[in-house]
């Protein structure tokens, strides 16, 4: 395999975009980090295209073609791919993956999504579309925000993690929204009292346990060594891209306060890139819900099973803390436009390692990003340096 | 239409199957199925949901839980309309009854 370094990334906005069309805002994100890579179009060779919901609700799919279209992409193929959550994740996998291979010296990853235009009750149906439909379990009226709920309540249930844990984390992430201008909740500040206090959504979670519906598009030019090198700046190498699958279903996982596919994805990125969970300064985590990051602070071993809650408490998430999460706002804050997502992550844990993030951390050249997909049926975690 | 439950021969997994129809099991295709009758179990978590998908709006709120098998399978369903939500705690015994609209519903024996 040979090395790959991510020359340019670019994010919108992420929050209500108006009428902005979901080619449009992938546009933007193409030519976004087209732009600061410093490559042309006309030099990129693969793309790969995530986006979860634009066939259900806009009626549009083909998407990959449109976009590649509209970014005048001539020399080789344009793939879409859906991962629910986790397909902006998947996009920059697969990228990696031609680079590494040597299929391609460029290519392009772009996730993009539109979900405010719709109602929260049709949005919760397209995402409801993310389970194991065979499973029979959708019948039950059991949502994403549901899904969690059972794994948070069970959480507390075996290891004590308490609703002021959960909502330490919403508090974190939307403090870390305020440096994030184009986070959705930039300028919207919430107290202990409004998060504590929220209207329930699904019990035990309420509204700030839960991200909100967003639009948004990010994107990532992925070079090969030489390219890299051409193109001069800031090296920023990745060190593992690995992609795991897991259960769409309750009934199919082993237990209810961990995602198998989280554990697996991780300890195969960390033996490729050669880390331990330790060596990592920084990482954005897919906080879909407060309690799935106290998961996730386990799954990637920054703690031990069931320490998740204590541990975010202690503070060592925090931007002084040992080992910040989610500076961008992560999910629950910086919102989550659900084909972008895991190429945001990318956008965010990139501008720290260089340098030029809006808040950045006190020490930074490791950068982890986790990606999941519906239940834990997909996951995507990267690791990236400074080199 | 009446629904009966079968437990999967090869994986155990629990699908609640139209009464003459072909068992067909959602987890691992097996079609060898054995028909099970007073299935019940423990809650092993639960959420009250207060947003729903389109098709149960009616519902808001209602109870769907997770439950365990005494061989450690787990279900899914939703509490059944008469429980009392205020009263379910993990470790809840509830029977599980087969039901078209909702696929499995729960029936807490303590919990009414
Ligand atoms: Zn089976």
């Amino acid at each position: 395999m040979r090395k790959v370094y991510v020359a340019g990334v670019f994010s919108t906005p992420f929050g209500k975009l108006g009428d902005a069309s979901i080619k449009s805002l992938a546009i933007a994100a193409g030519i976004g980090a087209m732009a600061d890579a410093k490559v042309s179009s006309e030099a990129v060779e693969h793309l790969y295209f995530g986006n979860f919901a634009a066939g259900m609700l806009q009626g549009q799919k083909m998407l990959a073609a449109v976009v590649a279209s509209g970014l005048r992409l001539t020399l080789g193929p344009a793939t879409a791919v859906e991962g629910a959550c986790a397909s902006g994740g998947i996009a920059f996998h697969l990228a990696a993956l031609a680079v590494a291979t040597g299929q391609c010296d460029i290519a392009l990853a772009v996730g993009a999504e539109v979900m405010t235009g719709s109602t929260t009750e049709q949005v919760t149906n397209v995402l409801a579309s993310a389970m194991d439909q065979a499973s029979g379990e959708p019948l039950t009226g059991l949502t994403f925000a549901g899904f969690f709920s059972l794994l948070a309540r069970r959480h507390m249930a075996v290891y004590g993690t308490t609703m002021d844990h959960f909502a330490y984390v919403a508090k974190k992430n939307r403090d870390n929204a305020q440096y994030n201008p184009r986070a959705q909740f930039f300028g919207h500040p919430v107290t202990w009292e409004k998060i504590q206090q929220s209207r329930l959504i699904a019990e035990p979670l309420r509204l700030y346990d839960c991200c909100p519906i967003s639009d948004g598009a990010s994107a990532a030019i992925i070079v090969s060594e030489n390219v890299a090198k051409a193109l001069g700046g800031t090296m920023i190498e990745v060190l593992a891209s690995t992609q795991a699958a897991g259960p769409a279903a309750l009934q199919e996982m082993d237990s209810l306060t961990s995602l198998s596919a989280v554990r697996h994805a991780a300890q195969a990125a960390y033996e490729t890139a050669h880390v331990g969970p330790e060596d990592i300064d920084i990482a954005e985590v897919h906080d879909c819900f407060s309690a799935a990051e106290v998961i996730a602070m386990e799954d990637l071993g920054f703690c031990g099973p069931g320490e998740g809650g204590p541990y975010i408490a202690s503070g060592s998430t925090l931007w002084d803390g040992e080992r910040p999460v989610n500076l961008s706002g992560g999910l629950l804050s910086k919102g989550h436009p659900v084909g972008a997502t895991g190429l945001a992550q990318v956008y965010e844990v990139v501008q720290q390692l260089r340098g030029t993030a809006d808040r950045p951390a006190r020490r930074a050249r490791i950068g982890l990003t986790h990606n999941v997909g519906g239940t834990g049926g997909a996951v995507v975690i990267n690791i990236l340096a400074r080199t | 239409m009446n629904y009966v439950l079968y437990a999967c021969q090869r994986c155990h997994k629990i699908s609640a199957v139209a009464e003459g129809a072909p068992f067909h099991c959602w987890a691992c295709q097996s079609t060898e199925g054995t028909m099970i009758e007073n299935v019940s179990g423990t809650v092993e978590s639960f959420t009250v949901l207060h947003v729903a998908p389109l098709h149960y709006l009616d519902d808001i709120p209602y109870g769907v839980a997770t439950v365990l098998l005494n061989n450690q399978v787990r279900v899914v369903g939703r509490l059944s309309r008469f429980t009392d939500l205020d009263r379910v705690t993990i470790g809840t015994v509830v029977h599980i009854s087969p039901d078209e609209r909702y696929g499995l519903v729960l029936h807490p024996l303590d919990a009414r």
